[in-house]
């Protein structure tokens, strides 16, 4: 991926913009920044890429940072894996300045990772992907039965369900209950 | 010991709004198919309906019926209702209209092709919120009392009626369907390619219903026609545009485009609809343009 590098490279040399919006204007050096997922690994993106983002967008523009404070101060993004970051950052650099196409084929086939990247898609406010990636989601299951579907996608029954409620209170009982005795423990 | 909390993991990893808007994308079975895996998914799929933008229900035979659709955001047809059982087309009709009224908030386009009358009634209650209804060769007297219900609950109508000439001349039909549109009340009827004698049947038929109906055309020979063999000239209006009829009085509009495909193929297509302006009717002539021959969108 030309447009990745790890945090430790030097800074390429800036690109001009290729997309030719009219014979006679100016070419204008095409600006990058840097983000990074729980892996710490740092891609550069162009801001043209980094359009498909909404949220990403929105911290650029109220931010107003300078190249030099772009580099120095990558946009964290711990709640996203690195390969999935990676994903993201592929996408936006692949339609960059595109129409997006109505369907997207390259999208990952892994279930989870799948499921990942909508929350990834979703969290970072990438419309179209996000339109591809439920359409692939829903594709997972189709013309399955209700079983098949539970299995694919790890849905409780309701009785499963009840269960893990009735479980999840247990742990909250005995948790507040270990609190209380080593609240009282520090009392003594 | 396999954790009872943390092993779902995948789907009811989203939140609802994201599961929504998955669901969203999910073909009628597959919606059906997630409602019964259990109960906050039967509940989450019942509040996100589907737009249809069209929904075709062929009745091949006595107990068959076959169908197909599209729906909002997914271009590729659905294939879903093929039947073949004890049961009548009428009854199969009856459960797919069921079936798809849990899932659907709207259908723009419902085409129905070789319909019992009867089944009109089910789409006249408009429980499917149809936009729009095409029909092939449902020309029965009972399926014009229908089709007016459906007109009033303002449920636009296209109907497209295709005979080999030699079988059934055009004339002929026509004459049966002006018989059946007593029913509809009519205020309004532009003709475009229509043979004169054809138009002139219509005109017979205003005088025998007896109401002020307009009528309009654009081919010069038949309102020459028209002015010559009838004394209120000022119900005549030449036109070039079909928005031109009805100006003055809004209600039941009737437009009708005839063609010839083949030498000895003939059809007709009919568009009614109720409207209070003119952009109504405009409306339906570009509609009209856009159906092919064989009555599909």
């Amino acid at each position: 991926m030309s447009s990745t590098e790890q945090g430790t490279s030097s800074a390429a040399p800036a690109e001009p913009t290729t997309a030719p919006e009219s014979a006679a204007a100016p070419e204008v050096p095409e600006s990058f920044y840097y983000v990074h997922g729980k892996d710490k690994v740092v891609h550069k993106v162009s801001a043209g890429a980094l359009q498909h983002s909404a949220l990403i967008h929105g911290m650029i523009s109220n931010l107003g940072y300078t190249e030099e404070q772009a580099k120095a101060n990558p946009f964290p993004f711990e709640n996203i894996d690195g390969d999935i970051l990676q994903m993201v950052v592929d996408w936006c650099n692949q339609h960059k300045g595109k129409p997006t196409p109505p369907e997207d084929t390259n999208l990952p086939k892994q279930k989870e990772k799948l499921f990942d990247l909508v929350l990834a898609v979703n969290y970072l406010e990438i419309k179209e992907l996000l339109t591809y990636c439920c359409k692939q989601v829903a594709m997972m299951v189709k013309g399955k039965s209700p079983e098949e579907i539970r299995e694919i996608w790890m849905i409780p029954t309701d009785a499963e369900d009840e269960a893990a409620e009735k479980e999840a209170k247990k742990r909250a009982g005995k948790e507040a209950a270990g609190e209380t005795a080593a609240a009282a423990g520090d009392a003594k | 010991m396999a954790d009872p909390i943390n092993d779902f993991d995948l789907w009811n990893e989203l939140p609802n709004e994201l599961k929504k808007r998955c669901i969203s994308k999910m073909n009628v079975q597959t919606r059906q198919s997630l409602k019964r895996t259990c109960r906050n998914e039967c509940l989450l799929v019942s509040l996100v309906k589907v737009r249809f933008t069209s929904l075709y229900v062929w009745f091949t035979g006595w107990g068959a019926l076959e169908g197909y659709y599209t729906f909002d955001g997914n271009d590729h047809h659905e294939y879903v209702f093929t039947y073949s059982t004890e049961f009548s087309s009428l009854q199969l009709a009856q459960q797919i209209f069921k079936y798809v009224s849990e899932s659907v908030s709207v259908v723009d386009r419902l085409h129905v092709d070789n319909a019992p009358a009867t089944i009109l009634d089910h789409v006249s209650d408009n429980s499917l919120n149809v936009k729009n209804l095409a029909m092939l060769d449902c020309n029965e007297n009972s399926t014009m009392a229908a089709l007016s219900k459906c007109i009033t609950s303002n449920i636009r109508v296209f109907q497209t009626f295709h005979r080999h000439v030699h079988n059934f001349p055009i004339d002929l039909l026509t004459f049966e369907l002006l018989e059946s549109l007593q029913l509809l009340n009519v205020s309004n009827v532009a003709m475009f390619g229509f043979p004169v004698i054809v138009a002139g049947r219509w005109m017979m038929m205003r005088d025998t219903v007896g109401k002020k109906m307009q009528f309009a055309t654009k081919s010069k020979q038949t309102m020459a026609h028209f002015q010559n063999e009838y004394h209120d000239r000022s119900q005549y209006h030449p036109s070039e545009s079909v928005c031109k009829i009805g100006t003055d009085s809004a209600g039941i509009s009737i437009v009708l485009k005839f063609e010839q495909e083949l030498e000895d193929t003939q059809y007709f297509i009919m568009g009614v609809v109720r409207y209070d302006d003119n952009e109504g009717i405009e409306d339906l002539w570009s509609d009209m343009d856009a159906l092919t021959p064989n009555g599909i969108w």
